[in-house]
């Protein structure tokens, strides 16, 4: 009986193959390369800054954007430039874990996964998405952890493209 | 039909030990790290001979051992009362035996490991069993009379202490948050706090007698930024929220160890001296 059903598995799966195996060769080009750096440059204003303990059980995050956004002061602003890869930051309220300015990058220009900012010291912040230069929004997270590198926070930081 | 059925078989069998497979564990899990806990060593799960160990065939070869399994752990330190020597454990490491070849030992691991939660839970427990006399029965060749290395995760557990940190673990240049549960309070007069009633007497400790408070304990309420702020739909809950190298005061070239802490109300005063105080390590350097 085993044997049986063996034998049709494969039988379906050498149909596949080979009927895969006729599709025409794709023809023509796919295009210049995404350009990932413009779509990250500009100025980001921050919305949201949250706080995540990775050893807690249920991963609880809280909201401390009330520490960043305070009514009639200028949010935090991160300004990205593409032609000198320098970077500033501009803050009046809140801890500014980025530094005041640097250079910046991202870890592979084809698939970017991190941002870089190489300020007084070099970050390395987790990108939750790609950034497209018809994206609005833009999320960074910021992992900390002690010396021997035993991670104890999350900083999640919410960027709207500034108008 | 039937290799479907053999198909979810294995897959239930897999399950199964994953779920119920281990050897050593802790219950309950998640742990506070300031409670109690049992840590379990099952046996009867063990394999004998992965490093030349036999504990589980000379058990069951020698019943009349049974009652004679010692605990032996080095991380995330070694145990404060000590293992004793291979040859003579300590007694503090005997372990109960509760069925069968199903062994326990109850601790509070802080206090059991004088090490701090982090250090507890950023290393988990490795141990393992051994005879009293870890080299009897070494004679019958089959290997020594403990069982292999055990590496035992600890979770931690969500707090439901009076006190309660967020995150467990901080830096100074982190945002600390300490939530204070008022209706968990001991002390007859602090109970029943209004929301405006809750401070806190914060210090910053830099050695053994040097510490740096925002406040004396007399003059904490009038310091509004020692103010918690009342949680909004939970009774009796209150939180402050503070990064401590922007909060305290320390001249340069000190370093902030721990944070002291105790709660104030308007108008009272600890009598005598002040209380014990609480602390909470900064050890996440």
């Amino acid at each position: 009986m085993i044997n049986k059903y063996f034998t049709k598995i494969i039988v379906f799966i050498s149909a596949v193959v080979l009927i895969n195996s006729c599709k025409p060769n794709i023809e023509g080009e796919i295009g210049a390369s995404r350009d990932v750096f413009s779509g990250m440059a500009g100025e980001w204003e921050l919305t949201q800054f949250i706080q995540q303990d990775p050893n807690n059980p249920i991963l609880e995050e809280r909201d401390l954007s009330e520490f960043y956004i305070v009514d009639g002061i200028e949010p935090m602003k991160l300004n990205l430039n593409a032609t000198d890869f320098t970077y500033t930051v501009d803050i009046t309220q809140g801890r500014n874990f980025f530094g005041n300015e640097g250079t910046w990058g991202v870890d592979n220009v084809d698939a970017p996964s991190h941002l870089l900012l190489y300020g007084t010291d070099t970050l390395s912040l987790n990108l939750s998405s790609m950034i497209f230069p018809y994206s609005t929004n833009m999320s960074l997270e910021y992992n900390r952890a002690c010396s021997d590198g035993f991670k104890h926070a999350i900083y999640k930081f919410k960027f709207k493209r500034a108008e | 039909m039937k290799m479907i059925k053999i198909v979810f078989a294995f897959l239930l069998a897999s399950g199964s030990i994953n779920a119920f497979g281990q050897a050593a564990f802790v219950l309950p899990s998640p742990t506070n790290a300031n409670d109690s806990m049992t840590l379990y060593i099952d046996m009867n799960q063990s394999v004998n001979g992965t490093n030349n160990n036999a504990l589980k065939a000379h058990l069951q070869s020698h019943p009349e051992a049974a009652d004679s399994v010692y605990l032996w752990t080095w991380m995330p330190a070694g145990p404060a009362c000590g293992n004793g020597e291979w040859n003579n454990s300590n007694n503090c490491m005997l372990m109960t035996r509760v069925q069968g070849l199903l062994y326990s030992i109850k601790i509070k691991p802080l206090d059991f490991y004088g090490v701090s939660a982090l250090q507890l839970f950023q290393n988990g427990i490795f141990c393992l069993a051994k005879l009293k006399d870890g080299k009897e029965y070494e004679t019958e060749g089959i290997g020594e009379s403990k069982s292999e290395d055990f590496i035992i995760d600890i979770v931690p557990a969500l707090c439901e202490a009076v006190y309660c940190f967020f995150p467990e673990a901080a830096k100074i240049d982190d945002f600390l948050s300490i939530t204070y549960d008022n209706t968990q309070e001991a002390n007859v007069d602090l109970q029943n706090m209004g929301p405006n009633d809750c401070y806190i007497y914060l210090s910053a400790k830099t050695g053994p007698f040097t510490s740096y408070p925002i406040a004396p304990q007399a003059e904490v309420t009038s310091h509004p930024e020692l103010q918690l702020k009342p949680l909004p739909g939970i009774d009796g809950g209150f939180r402050i929220t503070i990064i401590p190298s922007e909060f305290f005061s320390v001249p340069e070239g000190e370093t902030i160890l721990s944070i002291v802490y105790y709660i104030i109300r308007p108008g009272y005063l600890y009598p005598g001296a002040p209380p014990n105080f609480l602390h909470f390590p900064l050890d996440c350097e």
